[in-house]
């Protein structure tokens, strides 16, 4: 990769940190949609129990955004993989 | 775009923050409507399957790019943002495979996402994974190529009408999830009209701010993709940038 990249990359880096900042630090109090859904239909049901739980939850309060993270890893390789291979071919 | 870009987005994509996901979480959903929609969605899931084995065994060459856009729905849906009303909600990225792979195969990426996030994340669930499925990657797929076609039978260029496929399609799932929650929930003393109003003031409202940042983000991949793999597009689409006689397959 060129210096110009490692430059963009790093620069992409601090921005993550910063959203990551943003959306967790100075919005703690935003709830996600899904578990407002969730108490809707506890009061539009209250009688309602959930009838099936999830096989496998994490108690640790890290492992899931370290899930979460994973996933987005996951993702990355293959979108960085598809971009080396394109730039490549090009050359 | 270049490829620089691309790993800013890329970048941009990897926030480690807790995902609350928009999914119908494991077992708010009554018995006899996730299978209903079990059925639904598994019908979608083999023509899916079925019209992606024959478009990756016609054109090989496009096992990679079908990754690529697999996997920017995999970042996206891993996603969380702050939106307006003190929420916080997901991007999907279903519109971009859509577009280039045909509605119904984005049903096999939206399985193997919604498995992930159901088995390994506790998000979702394998009980709800059939309406949640067909939300994301029904609902969004179909209605991002319908308004595509529709902006490209206008003569809109392609930036507007890529990006409004996106905006809508994400609009759009949440409003399906909002559907089906206000159905299943609906009785005597809580009418389905009443339930939806409810549900769709929790999803449409964080979703609108979030639809127009998808749509962003889907435009410039799409570009990417467009400058860097033109001639796998053109065998898969021959007619994706026409104005007139836009076909994507279904």
């Amino acid at each position: 990769m060129k210096r110009k990249t490692h430059i963009y990359l790093l620069s992409g880096c601090l921005l993550v940190l910063l959203i990551q900042f943003l959306a967790t630090d100075l919005f703690p109090g935003f709830t996600g949609t899904d578990d407002q859904s969730v108490e809707l239909i506890q009061q539009i049901a209250p009688g309602y129990q959930p009838w099936a739980k999830h096989l496998i939850e994490f108690d640790q309060p890290w492992a899931e955004p370290v899930l979460f993270a994973l996933q987005a890893i996951i993702g990355l390789s293959v979108i960085g993989y598809f971009v080396w291979k394109q730039s490549k071919k090009k050359a | 775009m270049n490829k620089n870009t691309l790993a800013y987005l890329g970048l941009a994509l990897l926030l480690p923050g807790v995902a609350n996901s928009m999914h119908i979480a494991e077992g708010f959903l009554p018995a006899s409507w996730c299978i209903g929609w079990w059925a639904v969605y598994l019908a979608v899931l083999i023509a899916g399957f079925s019209s992606l084995k024959k478009t990756i065994g016609e054109h090989p060459n496009a096992k990679l790019l079908f990754a690529a856009v697999g996997a920017y729905v995999f970042i996206l849906s891993s996603l969380k943002l702050p939106s307006v009303a003190g929420s916080s909600s997901h991007l999907t990225g279903i519109a971009l495979g859509a577009l280039l792979f045909g509605a119904s195969s984005m049903s096999v990426v939206g399985l193997i996402v919604l498995l992930f996030q159901a088995l390994l994340l506790a998000h979702g669930g394998l009980t709800t994974l059939g309406a949640n499925g067909f939300s994301m990657a029904v609902c969004g797929a179909f209605s991002a190529v319908w308004a595509f076609r529709l902006l490209k039978g206008l003569k809109a260029p392609q930036w507007l009408a890529v990006g409004s496929a996106s905006f809508v399609s994400n609009l759009v799932i949440y409003s399906c999830t909002s559907a089906q929650l206000a159905v299943a929930f609906a009785d005597s003393t809580a009418s389905f009209t009443s339930n939806l109003i409810k549900f769709l003031s929790i999803f449409a409202v964080t979703q609108l701010p979030l639809a127009a940042i998808e749509a962003v983000f889907t435009v410039l991949a799409f570009q990417y993709i467009q400058r860097t793999s033109n001639a796998e597009i053109q065998q898969l689409n021959p007619n994706l940038y026409e104005t007139k006689n836009t076909h994507i397959p279904a």
